[in-house]
C-alpha cells in the first residue's frame, strides 16, 4: 500500500538569512524567441507549455488585521489547436461568512506575429464574468482575446483575501510541461505556517531570508517580512491515467497551512497542533463531539429502548444502524461537521454524512455498544497524510464499533450495504478515531475477496440450445449488483443477446435482495440455436462472462492501479453432450498462482457431461506501476482461457 | 386575466431507444409563444416571414470590420480569381484565427455580438463566429445568409406549422450560382463539411421579408464509407498478428480530427485505442493520425494482436472472420418509437488470411447477398494455396420508417449478425 507514496516533507519555515536571484521573465515584454518556438524540445507532443510562472504572496496591515496579497503572474506558449484552450482563464476566489477574497486586478495580453510584426492583443476586463461553483467558491471566467497555434499569453492578477488560515497552495506541475514555477511567500512573525511538498523531493532552488529595508510595526512590534522562495525548473506535463483515485494525491505541488498565531504580547496560539489537541477539540465542538452527546441523550426518541434488554452486542447493533438506515435519508451532502441539532434531524428524517453517522455514533453509545467516530477522506478528495495534522484535509465521517471486542467500521447513510461494512467511495489509506486520549488510525479497506460465482448448465437439442444460468455474488460484488437492482435484468438480457441467446424473461429472479448479509443470487435460463460448423457443435462454456478483452490498453504505466478490493471470479459450466454426439475437443488445463495473481481452469469428459471449472483471482486492492505489465499479461490469460470452446461431433 | 389549462397524462416511461427520433417529440407537451413580443425590437412569431424579419432586424448594424480587418482580408484574396477558393482562403483564415467560446449570459441568447467585436477579440460563440464571417464575405462583395438548425447528431424534425424558435445552432449559407456553400464557422473540419452534426436538416435562412427554409445537403453513402484492410497471420501459439489499413469517412472521420486537433498526443493515442481500435484486439504498434486540411477521409494504420482469430482445436484451426460493427438493436416486441435512421452506414472489408503453416483449406462459408429494402450486405472469397481472401460490405440506408417497419429492419441487421457469427474458415494440418 505505500508503495506509490512519495516522499513527503514537512518543514517549519524558518528564516536563512540567503540571497535572492532574479526573475527570468518580465511581464509586458515577450521575446521574439517565444514566439517563434513551434515545439518544446523537452516534449515534442506538448499542445502548449508554461514559460514562466510565479506566485508571490505578502502579508498587508489593514484596519481590520492582517490580510493576504497573492499575485500570480504567468506566461504560456501555445503550439497547436489543442494548446489554444489554455486561453481560457480560471480564477476561483473563495467567501466563506464574512471572510472574502477579491479579485483586484486583472491583466493580460496576447502575442502573435503577423506579417513579421508582433501583435499585443490585450485583454478587455468587460470580457470577464463570474460563475458560482459551490457555497465557497467562485470562479472568474476570462478568454484572452486572439489566441492561436503559435501565440504567447501572458496574464498576471492580484487577489486579496482575509482567509489566513489557507495560504494560496501551488501547483508547480501542470497538465501541459513547465519550463520555470517560482512562488515566494513573505511571512511576518504573527503566523506560522507549515508547508508539504508532495510529488518531489526537493526544489532545483529553495531560499530564505530577512527582507532588508524599513522596518514595519504591528502593536508594540518591528518587524521585517521572512522572504521564502521556491524554484522549480522543467517539469513535465502531468499525466492523467485511468484507475487512480485522484490527481490530488500525484501532481507536484507545495500547500500551505497556518500552524500557529502569535500575538504581539507574545501569546502564541496554534493552529497546528498535534491529532491529540485536534481530537480534543471536536470532541468539544457542538457540531461534533456535543452532538453525539445530544444524540446519545435523544436515544429513546427512536429506540424503544427495552427492546434491547437482553439482546446481545450484535443484534443491538444490527437494531440501531437499522433504525438509522431506514427512518434517516442521506442528503448526499458529505462533510465532518453537522449542521443542525439532533433534534432537527429526527424531525426532518434528512441529512448529511457527518449529521447521520454522529447521530447513529449517539445511538449506540446508548444502546451500551462502545462506538467512535472516524474522520476519514474519500476517494476522490485525497490521500490523508498521517504526519500532517489538519482537520480540513477530512470530509467524511463513518463509525467504528466494538461488538464482543471486535472491531467493525460502518456507514449509516449507505442502505444497501451490510451493517459492518462500508461504501467504496469510503476506500482511501486509512481513517482518524476521533477518541479523547489517543490516535489511533484505522485501515479502511477490506481484504477479504469479493467474488462472483457463476454457473452455467447447457443442454442441446438439435439446433437449440438452453443454458441455465446461476450468478452468486458477495460482499462489494453484492452491493454493486445490488444498487443495480431492476437494471441487472435488462443487463443479462443484453448480454445473453450478444451470445445469441434469448433471456426467458419469466425465468430471471432474484434471491436475497433485501437479505443484505447473504449473497446476491441471480438465476435465469434463455435459449438460442446451436452454433454449428461443419457438422460440428461448438459450445462457448462463459457466454461473454468473462472479460471480452483486456481492460489494460496503454503500454506503460505510472501511477498505481487501484482495484478497489481484491476480486475474485469463479466460472462453471456443464455441457451435456446429446445423444449421437462425442466431445471432439476440450480446451487445455491452465494453473498459475503467484502473490499476484491466481488462475486455475480445468476441463474434463465425465460420462456424458463436459465439465469445466475456471477462477481466477486478484488478492490486491492496489497493484504499483512497475506490476502493470504483469497484470496486463494476467488480463490476457483470462480473456484467452475465458472465449475457449468446447467442440462436439458427431460419432 | 385569461387562464389556460391543458392537462395530458401518458402511461408507461418513454425511453431512448436506438436509431429512434429524439425522445422528446413523444412527451405530450405545450409549447407557448407569444404572438408579439420584445426583445430588444419588437417582433412576433404569427408567421415565419415576421420572426424572420426580427432576427433580420435584430442583426442589423452588427457588420461593422475594422480598418486592419478589412485590410488583411483583401490583402488575403488579391490573387485569386475564383469566388469559391476566395471564400475558402477566407474560412480557413477563420478557422485559424478565431475560436469557439460560449459565453451563455443573459443577452447571449439571441443577438450575435457584433463583428468587430470577434474580429479584436478573435472568438465568439457560433451567431457571432457566423456573424462575423458572414460580415468578412460581405467586404469582398459576396452575400450569404445567417442560417438557424437545430444541430444534434439525431435530426430533430423542425415543425413548420409552428413558427417559434426550434433552433440551437447558428451556420452560414453562401449561394453561388449553381452550387450552395453551408459553412459552419465553429468547426474545424474541411471547408464547406457540415458533417452529421447539421446535415440534412431544415435550415432557417433569415433575410429582409424573404426569410424560408433550405434543406441543408444529406449525408450520402460516399460521404460515410469506412473502410478496413487488415492482414492476418498467426504464429505457432496461434495468436493472430493482424496489420490494419483503415479509411474513415463521415462521423468517425469527424471524431478522428477532432481527436487531432483538441488532444494531446498522449490523450490521442488513448481516445484512439479506446474507441477506434477494433474490439478483441491489443495493440502493439500504432502510426499517428493521418488526415489532410481539405481531406474528408482520415486514414488509421496499426498493428495488434488477438488470440480469438486463429482457434485451434485438436488437428483444426478455425479462422474467425472479423465481423462488422453494427447497431445493437432492440428486440421488436420491446421497440416503442419508430426507425429513424439520421445518415447511411456504408461499410466494406478487405480481409486477408494466412492459412496456419502447415495447414490446408477445409471448408468455407458460403458467398452470401442479402438484399433489403434497407440496405444490402454481400461477402466473397478468394482462396489461394496459402491464404484466403475476404470480401464484404454493408450498406444501410438514411431514412425514417414508422414502427410497423422495425421488425424488419430487426430481422435485416440480425441476418446478417447471424451470418457473420458463424463465419469461419476451417483449416486442417495436412496430412503430407
Amino acid at each position: 500500500m505505500n508503495t506509490y507514496r512519495f516522499l513527503i516533507l514537512v518543514m517549519f519555515l524558518s528564516p536563512m538569512l540567503l540571497k535572492a536571484g532574479e526573475n527570468p521573465v518580465k511581464f509586458g515584454s515577450v521575446s521574439l524567441e517565444e514566439l517563434s518556438m513551434t515545439s518544446y524540445e523537452a516534449d515534442e507532443s506538448a499542445e502548449a507549455v508554461v514559460l514562466s510562472d510565479m506566485g508571490l504572496s505578502i502579508f498587508m496591515n489593514t484596519d481590520s488585521g492582517f490580510e493576504l496579497l497573492f499575485e500570480r503572474t504567468t506566461r504560456i506558449k501555445i503550439f497547436n489547436d489543442a494548446g489554444v484552450k489554455w486561453g481560457n482563464i480560471e480564477i476561483p476566489y473563495y467567501r466563506e461568512g464574512n471572510i472574502w477574497e477579491r479579485i483586484l486586478e486583472i491583466e493580460a495580453f496576447s502575442y502573435n506575429i503577423v506579417d513579421g510584426r508582433v501583435i499585443k492583443t490585450p485583454l478587455d476586463i468587460n470580457n470577464s464574468y463570474d460563475e458560482k461553483v459551490n457555497q465557497y467558491w467562485n470562479t472568474k471566467k476570462i478568454a484572452l482575446p486572439n489566441v492561436k497555434p503559435g501565440s504567447v499569453i501572458e496574464y498576471r492578477y492580484l487577489i486579496q483575501s482575509q482567509y489566513l488560515f489557507n495560504l494560496r497552495d501551488w501547483s508547480f506541475q501542470w497538465k501541459i510541461p513547465v519550463v520555470y514555477s517560482e512562488y515566494e511567500a513573505h511571512m511576518i512573525p504573527f503566523y506560522e505556517y507549515t508547508f508539504i511538498l508532495q510529488g518531489a523531493s526537493s526544489f532545483d532552488k529553495q531560499e530564505s531570508y530577512v527582507e532588508t529595508g524599513i522596518s514595519q510595526r504591528f502593536g508594540t512590534v518591528d518587524y521585517n517580512d521572512y522572504v521564502h522562495r521556491y524554484i522549480m525548473k522543467d517539469l513535465p506535463a502531468f499525466k492523467d491515467e485511468s484507475y487512480i483515485t485522484s490527481i490530488n494525491d500525484y501532481i507536484i505541488k507545495m500547500d500551505f497551512q497556518l500552524s500557529k498565531v502569535i500575538q504581539t504580547t507574545g501569546a502564541v496560539r496554534k493552529i497546528m497542533t498535534s491529532w491529540e489537541e485536534m481530537i480534543k477539540t471536536l470532541l468539544k465542538n457542538k457540531e461534533f463531539g456535543k452532538f453525539i452527546d445530544r444524540s446519545e441523550k435523544l436515544a429513546p426518541k427512536v429506540i424503544n429502548m427495552s427492546e434491547l434488554e437482553g439482546k446481545s452486542q450484535q443484534e443491538r447493533f444490527d437494531k440501531v444502524i437499522d433504525i438509522v438506515k431506514s427512518n434517516i435519508n442521506w442528503n448526499r451532502i458529505y462533510g465532518k461537521y453537522a449542521n443542525k441539532t439532533p433534534d432537527a434531524l429526527i424531525k426532518d428524517k434528512t441529512g448529511s454524512v457527518p449529521e447521520i453517522n454522529l447521530f447513529a455514533t449517539g445511538l449506540l453509545r446508548a444502546a451500551g455498544i462502545q462506538a467512535t467516530p472516524v474522520l476519514i477522506s474519500t476517494r476522490d478528495n485525497g490521500t490523508i497524510k498521517t504526519n500532517y495534522p489538519f482537520s480540513h484535509f477530512f470530509n467524511y465521517v463513518i463509525i467504528a464499533a466494538t461488538i464482543d471486542g471486535k472491531q467493525v467500521l460502518t456507514d449509516a447513510t449507505e442502505v444497501m450495504a451490510a451493517n459492518n461494512r462500508i461504501p467504496i467511495r469510503c476506500f482511501n489509506d486509512q481513517g482518524l478515531m476521533v477518541t479523547e486520549g489517543t490516535v489511533n488510525w484505522i485501515k479502511l479497506g477490506f481484504a477479504s475477496p469479493s467474488t462472483i460465482i457463476n454457473n452455467f448448465k447447457f443442454n442441446i437439442a438439435n439446433e437449440t440450445m438452453t443454458v441455465n444460468i446461476e450468478k452468486t455474488a458477495t460482499e462489494y460484488d453484492a452491493l454493486s449488483l445490488r444498487i443495480k437492482d431492476e437494471k441487472n435484468k435488462e443487463v443479462m438480457s443484453s448480454k445473453l443477446s450478444e451470445s445469441g441467446l434469448e433471456l426467458h424473461e419469466e425465468s430471471f429472479t432474484i434471491q436475497n435482495k433485501k437479505e443484505i448479509q447473504k449473497p446476491y443470487v441471480i438465476t435465469c435460463s434463455a435459449e438460442g440455436s446451436t452454433e454449428v460448423i461443419n457438422d460440428k457443435i461448438y459450445v462457448t462454456p462463459f457466454l461473454n462472462e468473462v472479460y471480452s478483452e483486456n481492460p489494460l490498453k496503454q503500454k506503460t504505466r505510472t501511477y498505481p492501479i487501484d482495484m478497489i478490493y481484491p476480486v475474485k471470479r469463479v466460472f462453471m459450466a456443464e455441457i451435456k453432450i446429446p445423444e449421437g454426439y462425442k466431445a471432439d475437443f476440450i480446451p487445455s488445463d491452465a494453473k498459475s498462482k503467484t502473490s499476484l495473481f491466481e488462475l486455475n481452469y480445468t476441463a474434463q469428459v465425465i460420462s456424458d457431461k463436459v465439465i469445466i471449472q475456471f477462477s481466477y483471482y486478484f488478492p490486491q486492492a492496489i497493484y504499483s506501476a512497475d506490476e502493470y505489465a504483469r497484470l496486463k499479461a494476467y488480463f490476457s490469460a483470462i480473456v484467452q482461457k475465458g472465449s475457449e470452446k468446447v467442440v462436439l461431433s458427431k460419432i | 386575466m385569461i387562464t389556460h389549462k391543458w392537462t395530458a397524462s401518458y402511461k408507461g416511461l418513454l425511453e431512448p431507444e436506438i436509431l429512434a427520433p429524439p425522445l422528446s417529440k413523444f412527451f405530450p407537451s405545450v409549447v407557448i409563444v407569444p404572438e408579439s413580443f420584445r426583445f430588444e425590437i419588437p417582433g412576433s412569431f404569427s408567421d415565419w416571414t415576421s420572426y424572420g424579419n426580427w432576427q433580420h432586424q435584430l442583426n442589423n448594424g452588427l457588420m461593422d470590420l475594422p480598418v486592419f480587418s478589412v485590410s488583411r482580408i483583401n490583402n488575403l484574396i488579391k490573387d485569386i480569381p475564383d469566388t469559391k477558393e476566395k471564400i475558402k482562403i477566407l474560412y480557413q483564415n477563420l478557422q485559424n484565427d478565431t475560436r469557439y467560446i460560449n459565453i451563455t449570459i443573459e443577452t447571449g441568447g439571441m443577438k450575435p455580438y457584433p463583428a468587430s467585436y470577434v474580429a479584436v477579440n478573435k472568438y465568439g460563440d457560433c451567431k457571432a463566429l457566423s456573424n462575423y464571417f458572414k460580415a468578412v464575405l460581405q467586404t469582398i462583395g459576396i452575400p450569404s445568409v445567417y442560417a438557424k438548425v437545430y444541430a444534434d447528431e439525431v435530426i430533430h424534425k423542425t415543425d413548420k406549422t409552428f413558427p417559434s424558435q426550434q433552433f440551437n445552432h447558428i451556420i452560414l449559407c453562401v449561394p453561388l450560382e449553381g452550387d450552395t456553400i453551408w459553412l459552419d464557422c465553429t468547426s474545424k473540419l474541411p471547408f464547406g463539411y457540415l458533417g452529421t452534426f447539421t446535415q440534412s436538416r431544415d435550415a432557417f435562412l433569415i433575410e429582409h421579408n424573404n426569410s424560408h427554409f433550405a434543406k441543408t445537403p444529406a449525408l450520402q453513402p460516399a460521404d460515410v464509407l469506412t473502410t478496413r484492410t487488415v492482414a492476418f497471420k498467426t504464429d505457432e501459439n496461434h495468436k493472430a498478428l493482424a496489420s490494419f489499413s483503415n479509411t474513415y469517412r463521415g462521423e468517425s472521420f469527424e471524431q478522428i480530427v477532432n481527436i487531432s486537433k483538441f488532444l494531446n498526443q498522449q490523450r490521442q493515442s488513448q481516445v484512439i485505442v479506446k474507441n477506434f481500435v477494433e474490439p478483441g484486439f491489443e495493440v502493439l504498434q500504432f502510426a499517428p493520425i493521418e488526415s489532410h486540411r481539405d481531406s474528408l477521409v482520415a486514414r488509421l494504420n496499426y498493428s495488434a494482436s488477438s488470440v480469438k482469430t486463429y482457434r485451434n482445436y485438436g488437428n483444426e484451426t478455425l479462422i474467425k472472420i472479423l465481423p462488422f460493427e453494427l447497431p445493437q438493436l432492440e428486440n421488436p416486441e420491446k421497440r416503442k418509437l419508430p426507425l429513424q435512421i439520421n445518415y447511411p452506414i456504408w461499410n466494406t472489408d478487405t480481409l486477408e488470411y494466412a492459412l496456419p503453416n502447415g495447414s490446408v483449406l477445409t471448408n468455407l462459408p458460403e458467398k452470401q447477398h442479402i438484399e433489403s429494402n434497407f440496405g444490402h450486405y454481400n461477402i466473397e472469397f478468394d482462396c489461394f494455396p496459402d491464404k484466403v481472401i475476404v470480401r464484404k460490405s454493408v450498406l444501410v440506408k438514411a431514412g425514417n420508417y414508422p414502427i410497423d417497419q422495425y421488425a424488419d429492419f430487426y430481422e435485416f441487421i440480425k441476418t446478417i449478425k447471424d451470418y457473420e457469427k458463424q463465419s469461419y474458415i476451417i483449416t486442417q494440418i495436412s496430412n503430407k
